[in-house]
């Protein structure tokens, strides 16, 4: 891991604004997470939330307002990237390759010179029985722990997820918020959106509701617990809120 | 970039699907167009530069997008737009991985195509592969920049095609006189001005490919 | 800026381009000196240069503005690119179809492949394959960076497919010359010079009611995405 100063935050998100064609996603969206702190980020769909990962994981860049990850201005160049990590809702792994040769392609890719770095992974994933088998093979808790592994490779500083608990059966859902909980132990900085109040305040530092485009509500010293959070929820997003 | 090249290449290797179907393609336009223009021992000199070149790039530009359909799959591309690379990186190897592929289907193409049409080759097959070669270089510079763009359309299959074809108009002349001439006994040297559109296109189409490529896939 | 240079031109180019096109019917049909050799249906070259070079001058500025386009961001750049490639292509398609009616009666044939047309061909198909992606854009937010490469790929290659074109031409023996001669009588000149301001006001007038409409379609997209999002609560 890094030895950055703490004191220096992870995301500093001013005004920032993001457009398609004329229409805008972001609205001038206010944001500060500090190092090593693991966000929980709601909001209904299409208010923004996979289009404000894009834009920290350097896909996409912002048209107005500015956005600093680490320190360095967003879209960012290769070493910022290397920096971060993401899991999104398809896996990006390939279906005819095993769990280990995706592994070791992404080794290469993100240049990771420590040998065993993959076959640790695997094992922490608990995909160590299934990875000689090709991926096509393999369930969605699966490929979420793929993903997963592949995300965290490289050592990220910052890790992305989107709506990581989608789709996965109770059991899958615990696994990934263990290996969340140890990933947070690392001090990892990580955003983890979803519709998911329980789970996303499992692990989280912080919540934050995104909606019309921008931050909407914001948590204080105390987490709401999850009925809470729904009550939060539900008066931020109706009409006429914002 | 040599990871994903190695990547491509095994995932090609194990599925054969690309080649395969570049090569039974090819094969059938050759035949396809043996009966359409009625080729005779008379006019199968004239026509045999022109066969051979719309058999490559009929078959290039419908085999061209596999490379990034593979990366779509996942959402693989994205993937590779994360990594800590240059996004002209990614473009160089994607074009590296399509040559590769290209040349395996002419290596297969062109002894079929000099044996079904007695083509009288000579001792000038080096030189028939030299131009062979750099047509396909601009070919496939241009068809690994519009893949991506292609496969985002409605039409994807078709779409590569439209883009492609009527950009590479002057190098399908210059490749088929420079081909005809190579036949008819040329050297290389005597290629000429074919030559240098050959060559001049490749460089162009190349260096547009590498500049525009992190242009056409990140906003 | 496009929008106030689009604005401009709607206001004042329907009445110089209404203006300008009389005269030049009375230039073209009575005024100038018939051609020594072609006689009356030379005059046709009047109005065909001048489309060509108007369908060219699109094709350039849509190549420049999708440049500035891809510099800027300003999606403007992009309408004002888009515009302009449709309307150089539909004078260009005007072209090849009037030019092709005219061959047919002056030469007997519809078509040669002769340098100067077939040029003009492959650039038409260039930019056909242009306006076809923008149609099959499907709501990809990046279709306006791919159209733009594209159009600027398409511009480099205009000089590439002149010298390919003429070099191919050269080799196989010419079927019909192409008429075209030395114009030198400052009459004919004049006259060619007249048509072609008018066919370039043309163009403007054109371009910008396509502006206009691209600006109201993008804006209708806006209000119906707005509406959907106030709408919806989940």
């Amino acid at each position: 891991m890094s030895e950055h100063p703490t004191n220096e935050a992870a995301i500093v998100a001013e005004n920032v604004e993001r457009r398609f064609g004329n229409f805008r996603v972001l609205r001038g969206l206010n944001l500060t997470v500090p190092r090593s702190n693991v966000l929980a980020l709601f909001g209904p769909n299409g208010a923004g939330k996979t289009t404000f990962l894009k834009l920290l994981a350097g896909l996409a860049s912002p048209n107005g307002g500015s956005a600093q990850v680490f320190g360095c201005a967003l879209p960012g160049d290769a070493k910022l990237r290397r920096r971060i990590g993401v899991v999104a809702h398809e896996p990006y792994v390939y279906a005819d390759l095993t769990a280990r040769e995706n592994l070791d392609y992404y080794a290469r890719l993100y240049r990771v010179t420590r040998s065993d770095r993959a076959a640790d992974l695997i094992e922490q994933v608990g995909l160590s029985g299934a990875a000689h088998r090709t991926v096509r093979t393999y369930s969605r808790g699966m490929l979420q722990r793929l993903a997963l592994a592949r995300a965290l490779l490289h050592e990220p500083d910052l890790l992305l997820l989107d709506e990581p608990f989608t789709g996965l059966d109770p059991q899958g859902a615990q696994t990934l918020i263990e290996l969340l909980s140890a990933e947070k132990t690392r001090g990892t900085t990580m955003i983890i959106t979803t519709h998911d109040f329980d789970r996303g305040l499992a692990v989280a530092d912080r919540a934050a509701v995104l909606a019309g485009g921008k931050i909407a509500w914001e948590s204080e010293e105390q987490l709401p617990n999850a009925d809470e959070m729904s009550a939060i929820y539900t008066t931020t997003v109706s009409p006429g809120a914002n | 970039m040599f990871a994903i090249i190695w990547k491509d290449i095994t995932l090609e290797a194990r599925s054969r699907e690309t080649i395969a179907s570049l090569l039974v393609f090819g094969l059938i336009v050759l035949v396809v167009f043996n009966f359409a223009l009625d080729v005779t021992p008379a006019n199968v000199i004239d026509l045999a530069p022109g066969l051979l070149w719309v058999a490559i790039v009929l078959s290039a530009v419908t085999g061209l997008g596999r490379t990034f359909l593979i990366e779509r799959e996942n959402g693989c591309m994205n993937a590779l737009l994360l990594a800590p690379i240059e996004r002209s990186s990614i473009y160089l190897a994607k074009l590296i991985v399509n040559i590769t592929l290209l040349v395996v289907f002419e290596a297969g193409l062109i002894p079929f195509f000099i044996l079904i049409y007695s083509v009288p080759i000579g001792g000038n097959l080096m030189a028939l592969c030299i131009v062979v070669l750099l047509g396909t270089l601009g070919l496939a510079a241009a068809g690994t920049l519009f893949a991506t763009v292609a496969a985002g359309t409605r039409a994807r299959e078709l779409m590569l095609p439209l883009i492609v074809l009527p950009l590479q108009i002057p190098l399908l002349i210059s490749a088929v006189q420079a081909t005809s001439m190579v036949l008819a006994g040329h050297t290389v040297a005597d290629l000429g001005d074919w030559g240098m559109i050959l060559v001049a296109f490749d460089v162009l189409f190349i260096t547009m490919g590498w500049l525009a490529f992190e242009l056409i896939s990140v906003d | 800026m496009v929008a106030k240079i689009s604005q401009l031109f709607l206001r004042v180019s329907p009445y110089v381009a209404l203006g300008l096109f009389p005269v030049t019917l009375w230039c073209v049909f009575f005024w100038v000196p018939s051609d020594a050799f072609l006689g009356l249906s030379q005059r046709i070259f009047y109005y065909h240069v001048p489309g060509a070079i108007t369908c060219f001058v699109g094709f350039t500025a849509g190549g420049v503005a999708s440049g500035l386009f891809l510099k800027t961001g300003n999606i403007d750049w992009d309408h004002a690119a888009h515009a302009s490639v449709g309307v150089g292509l539909l004078f260009g398609t005007i072209l090849l179809v009037t030019g092709s009616i005219w061959a047919r009666t002056a030469w007997g044939t519809w078509w040669t492949w002769d340098a100067r047309l077939t040029t003009f061909l492959v650039l038409w198909l260039i930019f056909a394959s242009y306006l076809l992606l923008r149609t099959m854009a499907d709501d990809n937010e990046m279709m306006p960076r791919w159209a733009a490469v594209l159009a600027i790929v398409g511009c480099v290659n205009i000089p590439v497919v002149q010298f390919a074109t003429r070099l191919w031409r050269t080799i196989h023996p010419q079927v019909i010359r192409n008429p075209d001669g030395g114009i030198n009588d400052p009459a004919m000149q004049a006259t060619l010079g007249l048509c072609l301001i008018a066919y370039l006001v043309m163009f403007t007038w054109l371009w910008a009611l396509r502006v206009r409409l691209l600006r109201m379609h993008d804006r209708v997209d806006y209000l119906l995405d707005e509406a959907y999002r106030e709408g919806s609560t989940q």
